[in-house]
């Protein structure tokens, strides 16, 4: 047994059987193949949401810790050179607790992404039940969906899905136009996947991206009663 | 359930490797950026940072590696005694914080091994007795001995322990900063004091400063003293063998050498003017005499102006009412031992490049000694013969001493205080 073999039956496997009871769950109750598939999309996030939100609160720690070391690599960057800045650079590594194989490492939020994204991918790629199966205007799930005069429709509305999230959620132009230049690469990997996927990553993506927008609301709105709040306590 | 094809045929049968290889590639590589729930952009760009991390690995191992063959190179067995009290002088000009120290050593605290990165010839001033010598090359040679010197305590003037080429020796347990000046962790490079065990402070500003970047940056935090400028003692007690008052007011004009001097500036004429209507010594940089020997030529060469010239400038302070200069080692010595006024003439320095970026909030002691220290900046500098009248029209009598009360720790007595902290250092271990 390979190496991809072992991790593929210790990750992927148990999450695909899970998937797959899930969908024949959901299936049995609606028989309608293309809702189903967007079921199944809504049920894995729901499922996934408080590890989701457990994962952002320590991502976003180690990214502020990330960003803090960044910010002192520049500045150092800015005012000294060669063997001075490389020193610095070393000592300020040394401050953070930094290592330069800890780059290598994988979170364990994007871990999970992945081997949800490749679980899903081995699931709905290898499932007989599209094939050959036609959802509103979309002849064959298992086809790419060639909605529009022969283009297919799904891969760019993913795509605008995501381009709306690289727009919100990545406030620093640089960064911001890596996200598009991916965003644009996956247009371009998942183009011609069937429509299936598509449509699960599709509405995967449209939930993340209002779960990711109701979180926002309901943040502003805490945090604008809580002033109230302060004010209030303060007059009285 | 509609169906346009016989079930059972696999979903898919073109390649899909594209999609597999980067599904792995990310497992393999990633590091995370955002947390969405899905792979999209913004986990391509935690992709991206991967391989830029991979690549910064790659680089950074390199150079490490040079950095280190480098070190290798420069090995060498010292052969230096077990030391109890080493103390390390990079440049004959700190000798005079390290005397007052060792004069005021006790016996019992034990012998000195006094490290110089030149030779001492008989020229210098006498090492006290039972001070053993050591005389050690000066930059990455030197730097390499004193890295695997052994014994309790060394002591040192030189900051950024443990950053550069001067690394913290295994075998030596206690590492020792003094301050040879009134600093104030603002213009120092970064991480000046960070690594040393104990910093024996001029005074509370260093001292509250130290804290505060020790707060930011989170490093262990290092036993500050309340030291002291050993070498003010000295110059104090010069300063003492007052000379007579003087029957007019003597302006010393003692600026720095290179581009940004006084005299490649603003030229020589403005001496002329002030000499119209004070007494004026002019001090040149001694530098000045081998850098800019046309310009130290043409110095020697002012009428109606002294030109001192003799090795150390404490004839020269002791003799002025008021200094102009434009560096502020010399300022703080004549105004806080002096006790008269200066003028600054300077651009303010940006901090961005030193410890000071942190310390934006807090008062500089450029802010704080203004009352008796006017800056003046280069644009006014055409009135520097009225802001001269102007600061010796004013009685510092009271203000300097307290204000020196506020900035500096046993003035007078920093050499006695330091010898019996490093003592205590010394017994403790």
């Amino acid at each position: 047994m390979s190496i991809v073999e072992i991790l593929k039956a210790l990750l992927l496997t148990p999450l695909i059987e899970i998937w797959a009871t899930l969908f024949d769950f959901i299936i049995r109750h609606i028989l309608d193949p293309g809702f189903a598939v967007i079921l199944l999309s809504v049920s894995v996030n729901i499922l996934l949401t408080p590890v989701y939100f457990q994962m952002e609160r320590a991502s976003q720690k180690r990214n502020k810790h990330r960003d803090a070391m960044l910010s002192e690599i520049d500045r150092i960057k800015a005012h000294y050179k060669g063997r001075e800045r490389y020193y610095y650079i070393k000592t300020i590594h040394r401050q953070f607790h930094h290592k330069n194989w800890h780059g290598l490492l994988i979170s364990p939020d994007l871990l999970l992404q992945v081997v949800v994204f490749a679980s899903v991918y081995q699931y709905l790629s290898h499932k007989p039940m599209m094939a050959g199966v036609a959802w509103g205007p979309i002849q064959n799930l298992a086809e790419p969906d060639k909605l529009l005069w022969g283009v297919n429709l799904l891969p760019f509305a993913m795509t605008a899905l995501n381009i709306l999230s690289s727009w919100k959620y990545t406030p620093i132009a640089k960064k911001r136009y890596v996200s598009l230049g991916f965003a644009a690469l996956f247009l371009v990997l998942l183009y011609n996947s069937p429509a299936a996927l598509l449509l699960y990553w599709t509405f995967n993506n449209l939930f993340s991206y209002l779960r990711n927008l109701s979180s926002d609301v309901l943040k502003k709105s805490l945090s604008k009663a809580g002033a109230a709040m302060a004010k209030i306590a303060e007059q009285s | 359930m509609k169906k346009n094809a016989p079930p059972n045929r696999p979903l898919r049968q073109r390649n899909t490797w594209p999609i597999d290889a980067f599904a792995a590639f990310v497992a393999i590589f990633a590091m995370s950026k955002t947390a969405h729930a899905y792979i999209d952009p913004g986990t391509g760009s935690a992709i991206l940072y991967v391989i830029t991390g991979l690549v910064l690995s790659i680089y950074f191992g390199f150079k490490n590696l040079i950095f280190k063959v480098e070190e290798l190179l420069y090995r060498k067995k010292t052969g230096f005694p077990v030391c109890n009290l080493a103390i390390h002088c990079e440049d004959p000009r700190y000798e005079n914080t390290f005397f007052p120290i060792m004069n005021a050593l006790p016996k019992d605290a034990g012998p000195v091994q006094f490290f110089t990165m030149y030779e001492r010839d008989a020229s210098f001033r006498p090492l006290p007795d039972g001070v053993q010598h050591f005389a050690i090359p000066p930059g990455l040679l030197g730097y390499s001995m004193l890295n695997r010197l052994e014994g309790k305590v060394l002591l040192t003037t030189t900051p950024q322990l443990d950053v550069m080429m001067f690394k913290r020796s295994k075998k030596m347990k206690h590492y020792c900063y003094v301050e040879h000046a009134l600093g104030e962790s603002r213009f120092v490079r970064p991480f000046a004091y960070d690594f040393y065990d104990t910093v024996l402070c001029c005074g509370p500003l260093l001292k509250n400063n130290i804290k505060t970047i020790e707060k930011i940056r989170g490093f262990n935090s290092k036993t500050l003293l309340e030291t002291g400028i050993p070498h003010w003692d000295e110059l104090l007690q010069a300063a003492a063998q007052n000379a007579p008052p003087n029957d007019a007011p003597v302006v010393l004009i003692a600026p720095s050498w290179g581009p940004s001097s006084l005299f490649e500036v603003f030229g020589l004429d403005f001496v002329e003017k002030v000499a119209a209507q004070f007494r004026v010594i002019v001090r040149p940089h001694p530098q000045m005499r081998i850098s800019q020997a046309a310009l130290y030529e043409q110095i020697l060469g002012f009428e109606n102006v002294h030109v001192d010239t003799e090795p150390t400038p404490a004839s020269a302070l002791q003799k002025a009412d008021i200094l102009v200069s434009d560096i502020s080692g010399i300022v703080d010595e004549f105004v806080f031992i002096h006790e008269k006024p200066a003028i600054v003439v300077g651009h303010s320095v940006a901090v961005d490049a030193f410890e000071g970026h942190f310390l934006k909030d807090v008062r500089s002691l450029r802010e704080i000694r203004s009352d008796v220290v006017m800056v003046l900046s280069p644009d006014d500098f055409g009135a520097v013969t009225t802001k001269i009248a102007q600061m010796l029209g004013k009685d510092f009598a009271k203000r300097i001493p307290a204000l020196r009360n506020e900035l500096v720790y046993n003035f007078g007595a920093a050499g006695p205080a330091a010898a019996h902290q490093i003592k205590e250092i010394l017994q403790c271990l």
